[in-house]
């Protein structure tokens, strides 16, 4: 039984794209196989995060990171997440794991490619809390991905991506992996155009 | 003239020869090293030095609150953040500022969590609505003694994004230069003032 925990990085907690891709990976995930544990950001400044969530992390065999890019790297929340994580690694050096990492960001720019820092943050993460880390997906135009995540085709991608985390958890692969980019299904120009437009700043606006 | 009030300290010489210019320094309270402390003495020798004034701010954490992501500062015609914080008072403190210096912490090659809740916020984009069509140069300094070159050099590229490098339309931010420095040592804060002094107290290229 391997442990997994899936960080949901995102501020936007319950209403996140960025928990939809979690919830679906968790469904790739058997639970006789995996024991899955959720972990959500503090939105509280100024305070550390809990000790259940540190304990859930540093417990796990494999993190799934799934967080939205803010301002071309993670957002400030998440961030802290981490740091406090590095911090908790620095006083107890024996006793974490080096759990195997995996990354998934998604950004409201139809171009994948923008969330490359993002993955670099994470794989520099890595590199301090010494975690194994394994590979990224970067998805541009999120929202739509998230929207058309169960059409048939389209979500190939994303299906592959589900099910290349499960197999290297469950081998325990050490040979690199390349990270994943994803492209959303409307062009980049409709997309620029859906940017801008009346009715897109209506329903984001309505958004919890 | 030399005056504290809480964690704000500000230095203002007055001179008569040319425009004086305000440069407002952002730094994380939590975040200060040596070298950091080391970089805000002096800039602020070179600062009195060209008869500019500076205002530094320390800044702790829970002064902001986070951005959720709301896009409510996006969608509606108000582009006030619905949050309640010090943002308001900050930026008015920013008013009339020539020049933006956010010193930063480097975490794993991006911002330090308290710095990027500034920068998620857009600290500092109203200065570009005060005088539409006039730039005003942002300056974002890395620091850390153990930053690896991959974090410094993650670091530059995340700002560089934020000038308009990213194949993507985002005019807004294009408007407002930013440059980017990091610091890894103290030769390191001499060259950085050196440079600071050419490019923006001194004009030069």
């Amino acid at each position: 039984m391997k442990n997994v925990c899936m960080v949901n990085g995102s501020p936007s907690g319950n209403s996140a794209t960025s928990l939809a891709f979690l919830k679906d990976l968790d469904d790739f995930l058997d639970g006789t196989l995996f024991r899955k544990e959720y972990v959500s950001l503090n939105m509280k400044a100024g305070e550390t995060n809990p000790v259940a969530s540190m304990d859930a992390m540093a417990g796990s065999d494999a993190l799934i990171f799934s967080f939205p890019l803010y301002a071309y790297t993670l957002p400030a929340p998440f961030t802290r997440l981490l740091e406090d994580y590095c911090k908790r690694k620095e006083s107890r050096p024996a006793e974490e794991k080096a759990a195997r990492v995996y990354a998934i960001v998604n950004s409201g720019y139809p171009v994948p490619d923008v969330n490359a820092e993002a993955l670099r943050v994470m794989k520099n993460f890595c590199m301090r809390a010494g975690l194994f880390w394994r590979f990224g997906t970067a998805i541009g135009g999120g929202l739509v991905v998230a929207m058309t995540r169960n059409v048939p085709i389209v979500n190939r991608k994303l299906l592959k991506v589900y099910g290349l985390i499960r197999e290297d958890i469950q081998g325990c692969g050490l040979k690199p992996l390349s990270d994943v980019s994803i492209k959303p299904v409307i062009p980049k120009g409709m997309m620029i155009y859906m940017k801008d437009s009346r009715w897109a700043k209506r329903y984001m606006g309505r958004r919890p | 003239m030399l005056l504290f009030a809480g964690d704000i300290y500000i230095i203002n010489i007055t001179v008569t020869t040319m425009d004086v210019m305000k440069i407002f320094c952002l730094l994380d309270a939590a975040g200060k090293s040596s070298l950091s402390m080391d970089l805000v003495k002096r800039i602020e020798a070179v600062t009195r030095k060209e008869g500019h004034s500076l205002e530094v701010l320390d800044l702790y954490e829970g002064d902001l609150a986070y951005c959720t992501g709301c896009l409510r500062c996006w969608s509606s015609e108000s582009t006030e953040c619905v949050t309640k914080d010090r943002l308001p008072e900050i930026e008015m403190r920013l008013s009339g500022c020539g020049l933006l210096l956010f010193l930063v912490p480097v975490r794993f090659g991006t911002f330090s969590s308290t710095i990027k809740i500034a920068v998620d916020k857009g600290l500092g984009n109203k200065l570009h609505e005060e005088k539409p069509g006039k730039r005003y140069p942002r300056l974002f300094i890395g620091f850390g003694e153990d930053t690896s070159d991959e974090e410094t050099r993650c670091f530059t590229d995340i700002i560089e994004k934020h000038m308009g490098k990213a194949d993507i339309v985002h005019p807004e931010l294009s408007e407002m230069p930013a440059d980017v420095m990091v610091t890894r040592s103290l030769v390191d804060n001499e060259e950085i003032c050196s440079r600071i002094v050419r490019m923006y107290l001194r004009g030069e290229k």
